[in-house]
């Protein structure tokens, strides 16, 4: 771990973060991208100091090796946010080809729902809800 | 792709595939000592049909590895599974490896060891996986894809 | 006892899955069900008396220290007393009460189930044992209440209770979780001898724990659910709105109230108060009413009152008499709403206006209503006489402005008991029609269901000897106190008496001038409706919170996925944020870093802050490929071969898919809509929230990496010396199997996803 590494980590997560707050499915990708790469290496980064890779041929002090297990998570990681970005490709594509454009629209049902507010009833006080009990 | 690809690229490509496949196997056998594995090597294989596919399109692809993506992630998972049962069988945990040592004529002695079958199937999976979707996002389905 | 809590649960069960062939004979088979509590009370009723407790205890999970102790106490006697007593008569009832409706089988079972509920609710000896059952006993009501589904005053009178008392429950929860942390136990028998001293957080708690029992007992200012209840069918009103549930907030006080006032002073002076006041406006709500059945819920409300501080005051004088009275009005005030239930029946209406002349046309009902009633306006000989007695009786020792007031709701209760008589069967009413037409007298449960409760609280109000040892034992369970009062036929010449008296003498000259009265409550109603009342601001709650979901969550969803995504990602950020700074852990000094690191780390940010300002897209996915190769290089630095050539690979495979897709769409970005400063403060919450979390994560960690095992044992276990590997394939190969297995759904998915409306453009160009 290494104070230029935190950084870089987390200007990839800033970095990210505004590519994500857009319409553009292209662009929401690039910064998935940017912010798996920043937390790759924040897995990584905090497995320690680094050291020799971890290969145990002959001549190898144990001791001195990396961490493996970050490195066994993040290159899972990898390769799993492959796959994620193949499938999100594959939406941006599909609805490029389907409306002409790739922009996220906003949800119409959700808007309905955000328009539609209960009117605030004000009891009528010469209703008597006594008489109302069948 | 409508513009007709450069034969020289794709004859390029089509030699350079061979070494680029072994090489891609040489990572999966080797990964278990060194630097590799299934996913490394599934990747440069990956990166191979990525190649052939920039330069001549799908039928180059066809020509490299022709065989249908569904096939390999299907054999994929089922030598990864396999393996993991077969020491299972053998008395041991899911997954836990076991290994046979031979001493061959003219090679040495080769050590075999379990996981080797499961890193195939990795391997398998993520060169079906590059096959998929390059066939997929390239946007020209293969023939016989079509009709099913 | 779990016995007679089972043969609940199963019976409730039969009787649904028979209901279509039982029709409302479900009750009949539902009745089994206090009838089995009313045979286990009777074995052991006897030795409970003489003070020794009935436990019994199921470890339900042990690991959480939950296990199900029931504890039956003499005072928690009385009660399962009521239950099952109110609880056959009432079933029996009900099964000649329904005409042939289908739903009457459900009813029948929720019935049953909230017997069961009530029956566990008493018994309990675990604090959150028994808020469950109180809960179990409310969702039944709301069931019960909107049994009438198609109406919606039915309806809404469900939800007004459920919401009310529902509410209420969940304070009663957070009183006791506070109760129970405080003591170090919520074993309720342990609490109570060990009660929590003083505090202000116990002060919370009890007031907590009073809230809920105000709430369910329909104490003011919560009272306005009791008389919208009485929108169920009969039988559900006499069993749990005036016998058993309301009861429940009652059991509730006078349980916990020794332990109470350990902790609060002001516990007696409010409970006091609260039923006093309930006290009084529901006796004079009762005689404003023309439905004889709000006219009952009414005088429930104000006795419920009574019974509140009666029981709850924590003195024990005062709780035999409560006790007394308690059982008093379930047998009294079930058995008019069974009337009132029969008068409905057979007549039709419930509008003491419309009825007359039933005196001669239903006598044997009539004559039940007047032994139940004598009791309710506490004349001599009757059980509900004997019972006030013993209650005015204490209050007399207790203050004269206590007997004052008491004696004050006592006219009050006279004067609507009378309304109640003349109003259901007597026969002068000038300008209607001389009698109301009914059919044939019931000869069937209609009638004598009523009438055996009606001779139970008769025979105990000649021979209260029969009973007084219950009482005794039972204040002295809850209370320590052995013999606090006393239940006999005729007090002698006490002051008590003469308080009563007086009531009985100004209630019946009330009665007698009936025009007056009605003039003056009338008058009075006219102002009254104008100020703020209990039910208008259950109203106005209801509607202000609607319209601030609506409100707020028009705000948060509107629809816009960057909106969302800031939210969730402020959220994130946030929250950790402040723990992290509460906590107090500082960052400590990490190294800066090497030479090389920092070449590729300014190489990295260089392209990711391009990327901030590209509109290109062919741009961007270089760029992207750059920072990939770039974090490659760093995996590297860090002794990650493995790492940084599966990164060089798949990021090369990225930047070719992405240019696959691309190439499609138009060269240029759409321009961003979001607003661009929400855009910066976002992403700089989160890059300053990452760096800073780091730093503190990283610094404070100490124990060993897991992974040093790995190492260990990565050549003789798994033969493999390299250690990455090893791990992938073999020590967590379970996990690779998932991986792989969701790489090839995630391409059967693209293929999906694309090939479909690729071969529709081909086929239809």
């Amino acid at each position: 771990m290494s104070l230029i590494s935190l950084a870089v980590a987390a200007i990839l997560f800033g970095v990210g973060t505004y590519l994500i707050l857009q319409r553009a499915l292209s662009r929401i990708i690039i910064g998935l991208g940017l912010v798996s790469h920043g937390a790759n290496l924040l897995i990584v980064i905090g497995g320690g100091f680094g050291g020799v890779p971890p290969i145990l041929s002959e001549g190898v002090d144990p001791a001195t090796v990396a961490d493996p297990l970050p490195q066994a998570m993040v290159l899972t990681a990898i390769v799993i946010t492959f796959g994620v970005t193949a499938l999100l490709l594959a939406l941006a594509l599909r609805s490029y080809l389907l409306t002409g454009t790739d922009e996220v629209e906003d949800d119409p049902e959700d808007r309905r729902v955000a328009r539609e507010v209960h009117p605030v009833v004000e009891p009528d006080p010469d209703e008597d809800m006594h008489e109302v009990v069948a | 792709m409508n513009r007709r690809p450069s034969p020289i690229l794709e004859h390029g490509v089509v030699s350079a595939a061979g070494p680029m496949l072994v090489f891609s196997l040489y990572l999966l056998a080797a990964g278990h000592n060194q630097p590799g594995g299934g996913f490394a090597g599934g990747l440069v294989a990956g990166v191979t049909v990525v190649l052939a596919w920039a330069a001549g399109g799908p039928d180059t692809v066809r020509r490299i590895v022709p065989v249908r993506s569904s096939v390999l992630l299907g054999l994929g998972l089922v030598i990864a599974t396999l393996t993991g049962f077969v020491s299972l069988v053998a008395g041991g945990a899911f997954l836990e490896s076991g290994y046979l040592e031979r001493t061959l004529p003219l090679i040495g002695t080769v050590k075999l060891v379990s996981p080797l079958g499961f890193d195939i199937g990795v391997y398998l999976v993520v060169v079906g996986m590059s096959l998929g979707l390059v066939r997929a996002l390239g946007g020209e389905p293969p023939e016989e894809e079509v009709g099913s | 006892m779990f016995l007679v809590l089972i043969i609940h649960a199963a019976l409730a069960l039969a009787v649904v899955a028979t209901r279509s062939r039982l029709g409302r004979s479900a009750f009949a088979l539902g009745a089994l069900g206090p009838l089995s509590l009313l045979v286990w009370l009777t074995t052991k009723s006897r030795s409970i008396v003489d003070g020794i407790a009935h436990r019994e205890s199921i470890e339900w999970v042990p690991s959480l220290d939950l296990v199900l102790d029931l504890r039956v106490d003499a005072y928690a006697l009385v009660f399962l007393y009521v239950i099952a007593v109110a609880g056959i008569c009432i079933f029996l009832y009900a099964a000649r009460y329904f005409g042939s409706d289908p739903k009457v089988g459900t009813f029948a079972g929720t019935m049953v189930l909230f017997g069961g509920a009530m029956v566990g609710l008493v018994a309990a000896d675990h604090l959150l044992a028994m808020f469950l059952f109180w809960e179990l006993t409310t969702i039944t009501s709301y069931l019960l209440i909107g049994y009438s589904d198609h109406q919606e005053s039915a309806r809404s009178a469900a939800l007004h209770a459920a919401l009310v008392t529902g509410g209420g429950g969940l304070a009663l929860l957070a009183g006791m979780v506070m109760i129970g942390t405080e003591a170090g136990t919520f074993t309720i028998s342990e609490i109570l001898a060990n009660p929590p001293s003083q505090s202000a957080a116990m002060g919370v708690a009890w007031a907590l724990v009073l809230i809920g029992a105000v709430t369910k007992s329909a104490q003011f200012p919560f009272h306005g659910w009791l008389p919208g209840a009485m929108a169920a069918p009969t039988p559900a009103s006499a069993y749990l709105h005036s016998a058993t549930m309301v009861k429940a907030g009652i059991f509730l006080v006078g349980r916990v109230a020794p332990a109470a006032l350990v902790a609060a002073a002001w516990w007696q002076p409010t409970v006091l108060s609260i039923g006093f006041v309930t006290m009084v406006i529901g006796g004079w709500q009762a005689l404003r009413q023309n439905d004889l059945k709000l006219l009952l819920a009414y005088g429930t409300v104000s006795q419920l009152g009574f019974l509140f501080l009666l029981v709850g005051s924590g003195e024990a004088k005062l709780l035999y008499g409560g006790l007394a009275l308690l059982v008093a009005h379930a047998l009294f005030k079930a058995t008019l709403f069974m009337v009132v239930g029969t008068i409905d029946h057979e007549a039709g209406t419930r509008d003491l206006r419309r009825l007359s002349g039933l005196r001669t046309s239903l006598p044997a009902v009539f004559w039940v209503a007047v032994v139940a009633a004598a009791s309710m306006a506490a004349i001599p000989l009757t059980f509900g006489f004997v019972a006030k007695e013993a209650a005015f009786d204490g209050l007399v020792k207790s203050g004269v402005g206590l007997i004052a007031l008491a004696s004050f709701t006592s006219i009050l209760t006279v004067a609507y008991t009378g309304r109640f008589l003349i109003g259901a069967f007597g026969g002068h009413h000038p300008g209607h029609e001389p009698a109301t037409p009914v059919g044939p007298a019931p000869r069937n449960s209609l009638v004598w269901a009523p009438v055996v409760l009606a001779a139970v609280a008769a025979v105990i109000g000649l021979v209260p000897g029969l009973v007084a040892p219950t009482f005794d034992a039972a204040v002295e369970a809850a209370s320590g106190a052995a013999k606090a009062g006393k239940l006999v036929v005729w007090p002698g010449l006490v002051p008590a008496l003469g308080w009563s008296m007086v009531s009985l003498v100004i209630g019946a000259t009330l009665v007698w001038q009936n025009a007056l009265v009605q003039r003056a409550t009338d008058v009075v109603g006219t102002v009254s409706r104008r100020l703020p009342s209990a039910d208008g601001a259950f109203r106005r709650g209801v509607a202000g919170l609607l319209s601030f979901a609506d409100r707020s969550s028009g705000l948060i969803q509107s629809g816009s996925l960057p909106r969302y995504i800031a939210i969730i990602l402020l959220v994130a950020v946030i929250v950790p944020a402040t723990a992290l700074f509460r906590s107090g852990i500082s960052g400590g000094s990490l190294p800066v870093g090497g030479l090389l690191e920092a070449i590729l780390g300014l190489l990295i940010v260089g392209a990711a802050a391009t990327l901030l300002f590209t509109t290109r897209r062919f741009a961007a996915v270089l760029l992207l490929g750059g920072v990939g190769y770039g974090v490659a290089g760093l995996f590297a630095v860090f002794g990650g071969p493995d790492l940084s050539l599966t990164q060089l690979l798949v990021e090369t495979l990225v930047v070719a898919l992405f240019a696959l897709v691309l190439r499609r769409m138009p060269a240029v970005f759409t321009p961003a809509r979001f607003e661009r400063t929400m855009r910066i403060v976002v992403a700089v919450a989160v890059a300053g929230f990452v760096f800073l979390g780091g730093l503190v994560a990283f610094s404070a960690r100490q124990a060993a990496p897991v992974s040093d095992r790995y190492v260990e044992m990565a050549v003789p276990e798994a033969q493999g010396a390299n250690v990455v590997n090893v791990i992938l394939v073999d020590f967590r190969g379970f996990d690779t199997l998932g991986e792989i297995t969701v790489l090839a759904i995630a391409t059967l998915g693209v293929s999906g996803l694309v090939l479909p409306i690729l071969r529709t453009r081909r086929d239809s160009p």
